[in-house]
């Protein structure tokens, strides 16, 4: 069967599966994707939802959802081949906001937790209490779940997933120095939280 | 805690992973999604291979190594097609910037002396080309010897300054041949020997020239190529010879002298 065949060997750059997906919709090239941003996604979704078993499901969505909008030419060129990878957390956050919703009858989205400076306590934490504190890390694993999801965003995205301010700017909507000063301010939150 | 820990701790959380197994699975269904959806995959054909090639070969540093590739095979183009070329030849500047590039490029001091004396001996060839293909050939002739020149004093200044004991140039080359050359840094770290003459005469000896009169009956030619043969050490000395010959016209002789000092600089 001649969609089976890997593509693999043929261009591997970064550069080049974003181009093999976008111009082509290459299947086997959104696999290597999957492959290849998988493991950073589901990290970034864990720590919105705090739980292992939503982390996996929002995952699995958030890569369907991108290759519908793929099909439907819906990944955009930002100018550059990182578009790949931050098409991919914008699909992760919006599906984490859309899980928020659902699950918990809400009608915030980060947009307003944004607009508010108020730290506002997530209150899904407590459903992952146990798992988070079941981990080497649990103190820190705890506090950065108290943290507001803006700050936790920024630190997960920054700090474990390494992704470049502009990225960050990129998936949040936000400015450089925005984002610059959220990493600063969510530190120094943490920072409160690790000390109390 | 200061930041600097809390970084580091928080850098430690890369190592959450999900579940491999789960991986694996969520994998084969995202497969099995994408498969049966409503567009089949668009096999890269020959044209979209094409693009992507010529995507990746736009890029700037392909094209700076395709610059680079072009200017070195073009170089070593030129270079072998102006291996022949005569002076006044379209090809022949070529020549010369090849091995000016050639030059420039050897950094061994040593190497650097043996490819001017190649190049005297490219002079030599070219001379005789000249006097033998052209009539109206004043010019070039003295463009070549003009050149010939030139690379011999390069060598001679650069054996003189690498080895200040090598004696810089003999005024009066017959006569100061005779000089036993004891002194010269060449003789002595080659040597056993610290009777030149014996070495000489041995040398000599071994080619069957052993007993020539060099004062009785014979041209300035033969006297120097006779006291060429027998200074056999001091490629300083020799390619003052080689330089005469050339100056009288025994292109072959001077040849002959080039090839005994670049031996002897070899060594």
């Amino acid at each position: 069967m001649k969609d089976n065949k890997p593509h693999n060997s043929f261009f591997t750059s970064d550069k080049d599966l974003y181009l093999r997906i976008k111009k082509y919709k290459d299947k086997e090239a959104f696999l290597t994707a999957y492959d290849a941003y998988a493991e950073d996604i589901y990290r970034f979704v864990y720590f919105k939802v705090g739980n292992t078993e939503d982390a996996q499901d929002i995952t699995s969505s958030v890569f369907i959802k991108a290759w519908q909008l793929v099909q439907s030419g819906q990944l955009k060129d930002d100018g550059n081949y990182k578009g790949l990878k931050n098409f991919l957390y914008k699909v992760a956050r919006n599906e984490a906001i859309d899980y928020y919703r659902l699950k918990h009858s809400t009608s915030f989205s980060e947009a307003d937790i944004d607009a508010d400076e108020k730290d506002i306590e997530d209150k899904s934490q407590d459903v992952f209490g146990e798992a988070a504190l079941s981990l080497d890390k649990d103190i820190l694993q705890k506090n950065l779940l108290k943290l507001k999801r803006e700050y936790r965003t920024v630190l997960i995205l920054y700090y474990i997933n390494e992704l470049s301010v502009s990225e960050i700017a990129n998936i949040t909507g936000k400015t450089k120095g925005s984002v610059r000063v959220t990493v600063f301010r969510a530190l120094k939150a943490l920072r409160e939280l690790m000390e109390e | 805690m200061n930041d600097k820990e809390l970084i580091a701790q928080l850098k430690k959380m890369e190592s959450l992973k999900p579940n491999g197994e789960w991986l694996k699975a969520n994998r084969q269904v995202l497969r099995a999604q994408i498969y049966n959806g409503r567009e089949d995959c668009q096999e890269l054909g020959f044209f979209a291979k094409f693009n992507l090639l010529a995507h990746r070969f736009s890029q700037p540093y392909a094209v700076a190594a395709i610059i680079v590739l072009f200017f070195a095979g073009s170089g070593a183009l030129s270079s072998w097609m102006s291996k022949d070329a005569k002076p006044g030849e379209v090809l022949y500047t070529a020549k010369m910037i090849s091995e000016k590039t050639k030059y420039t490029l050897t950094l061994n001091e040593d190497s650097k002396t043996k490819l001017n004396v190649e190049f005297a001996k490219e002079r030599v060839d070219e001379m005789n080309d000249v006097l033998k293909t052209e009539t109206k050939s004043e010019n070039k002739v003295a463009i070549l010897k003009d050149n010939f020149k030139k690379e011999v004093s390069q060598a001679r200044e650069r054996l003189a300054k690498n080895n200040p004991v090598v004696p810089k140039k003999a005024n009066t080359p017959v006569a100061s041949s005779k000089k036993p050359a004891a002194t010269t840094a060449r003789a002595t770290s080659a040597a056993p020997q610290t009777n030149t003459n014996a070495s000489f005469m041995t040398a000599a000896d071994s080619k069957g020239l052993g007993g020539i009169d060099i004062s009785v009956g014979e041209t300035d030619n033969k006297k120097l190529e006779d006291v060429l043969k027998k200074e056999s050490d001091n490629p300083v000395e020799i390619l003052d010879k080689a330089q005469e010959l050339f100056e009288k016209a025994d292109y072959q002789g001077a040849k002959d002298a080039l090839d005994k000092a670049n031996e002897l600089i070899q060594k």
